[in-house]
């Protein structure tokens, strides 16, 4: 009798544990990122950004040169995976959360264990328009044909736009 | 089934559905806790989990030297041990930002909780912490082949080399 039970309590925990995140992480929130991926199933997956006109095979979005960049990725994946990009071997990132920092001689990130959220921040220059930067996880995608890589295209900012706006 | 069989089982998972309520509300997730180390602007999304306490501290106050403290700290110098674990804390009780960078975050794996500005260099790596943030900073200390090998950290501001001899921590890592 009591064996019946349990499926009910587990469903119960999940969803009361659930809606308490969920709740927790809209109030914790205090910056709205310009770019949202996600690793899932060694996997990058774009939630919300710029999807870049570009024709490529992985995960691509386009950033505004002479803008501010708040970018956000999640691992929701169960294993830790990297963030690792030639970008940040340019240009200073602010970065918060819990991770590891990624240190090579061409590329820096970091790497987020499953579960963990990071923000990065950082200022794109403006004569970076038109290049391409790749990022990927040095675990999971640095091999050619391996999924867990993206690429992000530096474009010249649109009319209205932050960059704009501000010269 | 009795009756009183199923309100005994309705009873029961009651009290176990208030067991758990009362746990979650009790003790939430490390997540949801306070922002530690976050700056005023930006909040922290998720630089709000509880670091774990810091071994050593290093502070850097208004126009001051930084301070060591912890027991493996004498003075300027900070003495570690090959292959052991170490939890440092870097806090900036200054008015403008600050630096600290060294060799050393080049040679072990950092791992961090907090808010700062990655910092990468050629032969060093750090971070500057905007004015009131902390940035916690948990790794092994690397083993070198010498049985003691010396490290400095610059704990300069921004913008600016930290070459100023009161700026400067020696970091002795100890082969046993």
């Amino acid at each position: 009798m009591h064996s019946s039970l349990v499926p009910l309590m587990v469903l119960a925990m999940v969803l009361t544990d659930g809606s308490c995140g969920a709740f927790a992480q809209a109030e914790e929130r205090e910056y709205e990122p310009d770019v949202i991926l996600v690793i899932k199933e060694k996997a990058f997956h774009m939630v919300k950004g710029n999807v870049s006109g570009q024709p490529s095979e992985h995960p691509a979005f386009s950033l505004s040169s002479g803008e501010e960049i708040t970018l956000e990725v999640r691992n929701e994946d169960t294993l830790p995976h990297e963030f690792v990009s030639p970008l940040f071997a340019k240009v200073e990132f602010q970065f918060w959360g819990r991770a590891t920092m990624v240190y090579t001689y061409t590329a820096n990130g970091l790497r987020i264990d499953p579960g963990e959220t990071v923000g990065l921040r950082f200022d794109l220059p403006k004569d970076f328009s038109g290049e391409l930067f790749k990022f990927w996880c040095n675990v999971h995608g640095k091999l050619h044909g391996d999924v867990l890589q993206g690429e992000i295209f530096v474009v010249k900012p649109k009319h209205g736009s932050r960059a704009q706006e501000a010269s | 089934m009795k009756p009183t069989d199923t309100l005994r089982s309705i009873l029961t998972f009651a009290g176990a559905m208030a067991v758990i309520a009362g746990a979650i509300v009790l003790a939430p997730p490390d997540r949801t806790l306070a922002h530690d180390g976050a700056s005023d602007n930006h909040g922290g999304a998720h630089a709000s989990a509880k670091p774990a306490a810091a071994d050593v501290e290093i502070v850097v106050q208004e126009g001051g030297h930084p301070i060591l403290r912890g027991p493996q700290t004498h003075g300027q110098f900070l003495t570690l041990i090959a292959g052991e674990p170490i939890v440092l804390a870097l806090r900036n009780e200054d008015h403008g930002p600050r630096e600290f960078i060294s060799p050393l975050f080049t040679k072990t794996e950092i791992h961090f909780l907090g808010r700062a500005t990655g910092i990468f260099r050629k032969d060093a790596a750090g971070f500057r912490l905007n004015p009131g943030d902390t940035l916690t900073l948990q790794f092994t200390a690397p083993f070198s082949g010498f049985r003691r090998m010396y490290d400095l950290v610059w704990c300069g501001h921004d913008g600016k080399p930290g070459t100023e001899i009161q700026e400067l921590l020696i970091v002795m890592t100890e082969e046993k």
